[in-house]
């Protein structure tokens, strides 16, 4: 449970899960996010990606540049469709 | 308790009190200011309940970023509220999970 | 985490999504020496960026239709016999009709496809209603193919990975394919940039990256990158029961045989309305269509053209004021026939081509790993797929 201390906050990831990809063979962020789902949630990564990019680092030997980040996409923050949805009634 | 003069950001102008509903309970707000900031100010920390393991939470990073906060505001969940401005006659509820469909 | 990487296999898949995971567990399900080679990482390429959609609504009858209806079959078998995680669902989908001249259409589209083996059913607005009550009461009708449904495509990957290297399959990520080798017509080893391996077979599975690896065996390998962008939006209780497309994009994106989706590169983008919703509840929204070349980005234009659509067939998201929480894009595999390149090669003995899979990548996966893996095996498939061999293209 929690108790190990949550990584990812949105998808409630614990350090535990995310130690279980990286010995399933991640050696990215966008690794650790598709096998886990990490960086998946509401804010998207924001809270995660650096913590996951340091347990790479501590548990396989992974330098920062090479953990790399989530690729980077539109949009920044929670997007209401009432903002994008053109002029549909 | 919230700032009300702040060293750098000043006084907040002007003080006018308005009333809003959280989980069917009157409580009073200042116009203008983050719905987290009025909850805070009434002793209310606990905004929802996550989906997974059903564990309370409540403001973390304050500034719209991390999406901790979200609350349904009236009747949309997952809205963020220490960067939601509070109106008179909002109606807050404490989120379970991703909410409910109205 | 890799270790010595192996000197000699019998077969060698490039490419490390879902074609060539799948293609590795049925090879090393039939007892196969086996290795799997990633230049990035699994699921890092089209395999990782979809909606995960398995129709079998779109196949014209014959052997596209027979392999969706296997492919399902195989996804049935992994994800409840083997218990593999994939959330599999066969929720059903609705291919909504926004005129009442598609709707028309549809009714010897049901047909064709019924008399060929399906078993859709068209529909009515009362009914579409009735199953589906979020869905705009401005719709004609649908074709409902009760069996269709969705799998989690990274999770699908991982699960054919992890499953072929219970059986023996060597994996082998961040490696790739330098050079390939052969003596008298036939395939001898693969170089790469992490040494060779002598090998029998290469199955080239690669997906936008399939004419690099063909290149290195004189092969011109028609395939262009169809990029497709999408939206996800945030999770949200249920909504939706089964994934629906509106009948005019099909008609343009796919290769039912109605329209004629392949004019479709001359025109800069086709616009459609695609969506379901995930086990974990976030609706994916596709989609923007066009031909960019490699150009993943996402555009900003993307949005409202996207939301519009969607607001058209579900206004229950305006009401609701759903979130857009992320958007992404990907390449679907274009052939200018829109049907795959399976099968051996004319003057190399050895490669396969496992590619030029379009749309319908992860739908297929499955049966084409099979297909194969029978066709190394014991020399045959139980589909034909003679009418999907390279050598079409001349």
């Amino acid at each position: 449970m929690s108790e190990e201390g949550i990584i990812c906050r949105c998808e409630e990831l614990t350090r535990e899960d995310i130690v279980t990809a990286i010995r399933k063979g991640a050696r990215t962020v966008s690794a650790v996010k598709r096998r886990t789902g990490a960086g998946m949630g509401l804010c998207q990564g924001k809270t995660c990606q650096r913590l996951i990019s340091q347990i790479l680092g501590e548990e396989a030997g992974v330098r920062p540049q090479e953990a790399g980040m989530s690729r980077c996409r539109h949009p920044v923050r929670p997007l209401p469709i009432s903002d994008i949805g053109g002029t549909v009634k | 308790m919230r700032i009300i003069d702040h060293p750098i950001l000043g006084r907040i102008e002007p003080e006018r009190t308005i009333r809003i509903e959280v989980d069917g309970k009157m409580i009073e707000a200042l116009e203008g200011e983050p719905i987290a900031a009025a909850l805070v100010a009434n002793s209310m920390r606990l905004f929802r309940f996550t989906k997974k393991y059903n564990e309370p939470r409540g403001i973390f990073c304050a500034i719209g970023r991390c999406t901790d906060c979200v609350m349904v505001v009236n009747g949309i969940p997952n809205t963020r509220t220490c960067v939601t401005q509070v109106e008179e006659g909002m109606k807050i509820e404490t989120q379970y999970g991703s909410g409910s469909i109205r | 985490m890799m270790g010595k990487m192996a000197k000699e296999t019998e077969v060698v898949v490039v490419g490390g999504g879902i074609i060539g995971s799948a293609t590795a567990y049925y090879l090393a399900r039939a007892g196969k020496d086996v290795v799997l080679m990633e230049k990035n990482e699994l699921a890092s390429g089209s395999s990782g960026a979809n909606a995960g959609l398995t129709s079998t609504t779109w196949c014209p009858p014959g052997p596209l239709l027979q392999m969706s209806m296997a492919s399902l079959k195989e996804y049935d078998y992994f994800s409840q016999e083997l218990a593999w995680d994939i959330e599999f669902e066969r929720c059903g989908r609705f291919t909504v009709c926004e005129t009442e001249q598609q709707f028309e259409e549809m009714k010897p589209f049901v047909e064709v496809r019924n008399k060929g083996g399906n078993s859709l059913r068209l529909i009515d607005r009362n009914e579409l209603l009735e199953l589906e009550p979020n869905l705009s009461p401005s719709l004609f009708g649908a074709v409902f193919a009760p069996n269709d449904g969705h799998v989690n495509p990274l999770y699908a990957v991982y699960a054919f990975a992890d499953a072929a290297r219970e059986l023996g399959a060597k994996i082998y990520e961040y490696t790739e394919p330098v050079a390939i080798n052969a003596e008298h017509g036939c395939v001898k080893a693969i170089a790469t940039n992490k040494g060779e391996i002598k090998t029998k077979y290469i199955i080239n599975a690669c997906g936008i990256g399939a004419p690099v690896v063909s290149e290195m065996v004189g092969l011109k390998i028609p395939i262009i990158p169809n990029r497709e962008q999408m939206l996800v939006s945030e999770e949200m209780p249920p909504i939706l029961n089964r994934v629906i497309i509106n009948a005019g994009y099909m008609k343009d994106v796919q290769p039912t045989g109605l329209g004629d989706s392949a004019a479709r590169k001359k025109s800069t983008q086709t616009v459609g309305t695609v969506c379901n919703q995930t086990k974990k509840g976030n609706l994916l929204l596709v989609g923007v269509n066009d031909f960019v070349g490699e150009d993943e980005r996402t555009t900003f234009e993307s949005f409202p053209a996207i939301s519009e659509g969607i607001l058209r067939v579900l206004p229950i998201l305006r009401t609701y004021d759903v979130q857009i929480i992320r958007s992404f894009a990907k390449f679907y595999i274009y052939t200018p026939d829109q049907k795959p390149i399976l099968g051996k090669v004319d003057g190399l003995e050895g490669f396969i081509m496992a590619s030029g899979v379009n749309d319908y990548g992860i739908c297929f996966g499955p049966i084409i790993g099979k297909l194969l893996s029978d066709l190394i095996c014991i020399g045959e498939t139980t589909i034909p797929i003679d009418e999907f061999n390279l050598s079409r293209f001349g």
